[in-house]
């Protein structure tokens, strides 16, 4: 059952597209903490989340689920627990185009490893078919070093449906 | 997040800021009133004599020549270190400032011991980025402070042009309206180096 109190954390490291997922997936603006970026990410993009995206959106039966945004540079890792309090389950968005993205991954999934515990993570792979640099049976192999099990898409992260496909498999993997 | 807590204590840093002030602000002040006088008198002259000092720095900074590129940034951090070091001379109110970009990197600083300027940076850039979206969308304004008061000591987090941000640190039982135009005077010496052109 869910309340309208509940919420998603999207995160995953920077350029993963996490500010695009929650824009692609919200009615209205969402909030946003975009500032310009001074050092060596960029080079990566021209703006950065420093504190969090908020929005929301409605299920069919008309429940109010918020979503809220990390930002990703480790720096930030305050508002990651500032965030995550609370929330129902992780989305970790994965850009395909890092070097060495399954690292990302990992990396990401240990930062929240408590917070995966109690709820439930689904791991949406970006940026696929740009500069490929990892397969996606290498997530999964990954995941199976790992002993864990978790669903892992490829996804658009500026395609409203394809961050849809992602929540709704996160609320699946929930109430089950 | 046990995770991220277990690998903060193993890299020695700890949660205990305001613990850190309370003691450099006793360290640095006094509870006596003569001595409380004293200090905003202090910090009265040294304010009006702003306009004298700010000309100074930027004759100095003319007549450096700014040759590589990457003397810039150690120019610059130098400058504001210099800056934030006459500041806190001049208002002994102000226990410790820092200057950070707005995506959260420290660019100078003279913190209070025990604290970490990469933390503060990142947590100045989050509080700052926050408050501008409560101001425009309740006012349609643009913020020129934020400050959080609280019983040990109160944290101003300012914009400095467009790249930079002014974090200051100041005592309880400060004069907050005198450390303000201190700061707000570090602000005007800090626009001068046109940080914001080097970036946009």
């Amino acid at each position: 059952m869910l309340l309208e109190t509940d919420k998603i954390i999207f995160t995953g490291p920077v350029g993963a597209g996490k500010t695009s997922a929650i824009a692609a997936i919200s009615d209205e603006p969402p909030v946003s903490t975009d500032v310009m970026c001074t050092g060596d990410e960029k080079a990566i993009k021209p703006t950065t989340t420093v504190a969090m995206d908020y929005s929301y959106i409605k299920l069919e039966d008309g429940t109010r689920i918020h979503l809220y945004g990390t930002p990703g540079q480790e720096r930030f890792d305050f508002m990651w627990r500032i965030l995550a309090k609370g929330g129902l389950g992780l989305v970790l968005l994965v850009n395909n185009d890092h070097p060495d993205p399954v690292a990302q991954m990992d990396f990401y999934l240990d930062a929240f490893a408590d917070f995966i515990e109690q709820t439930g993570v689904v791991i949406g792979i970006t940026r696929i078919g740009v500069r490929d640099q990892a397969e996606l049976a290498a997530y999964q192999e990954r995941l199976v070093e790992r002993g864990q099990i978790f669903p892992v898409f490829p996804i658009d992260g500026r395609n409203s449906d394809d961050v849809a496909d992602l929540i709704h498999a996160l609320l699946a993997i929930l109430e089950s | 997040m046990a995770a991220i807590d277990d690998k903060k204590n193993a890299k020695g840093l700890s949660d205990k800021p305001a613990q850190n002030l309370v003691n450099e602000g006793n360290r640095r002040g006094s509870d006596n009133p003569a001595d409380e006088v004293e200090r905003i008198t202090h910090a009265v002259t040294t304010l009006n004599r702003g306009v004298v000092t700010r000309n100074e720095t930027v004759n100095q900074r003319e007549n450096k020549p700014v040759a590589k590129k990457e003397q810039v940034s150690k120019v610059v951090q130098r400058t504001l270190t210099k800056i934030l070091t006459e500041m806190m001379d001049d208002c002994l109110d102000i226990v410790g400032a820092m200057v950070s970009s707005a995506d959260g990197l420290a660019w100078a600083q003279k913190l209070q011991p025990g604290l970490d300027h990469h933390r503060f940076a990142a947590m100045s850039s989050a509080l700052l980025a926050l408050g501008d979206n409560v101001i425009k969308e309740s006012h349609d304004g643009s913020t020129k402070n934020l400050l959080i008061e609280s019983d040990k000591g109160n944290v101003f987090v300012m914009h400095v042009g467009k790249t930079l941000l002014l974090t200051i640190f100041t005592r309880a039982s400060s004069n907050l309206g005198m450390s303000l135009a201190h700061a707000r005077k570090a602000i005007e010496e800090i626009a001068e180096l046109d940080v914001d052109n080097m970036y946009m």
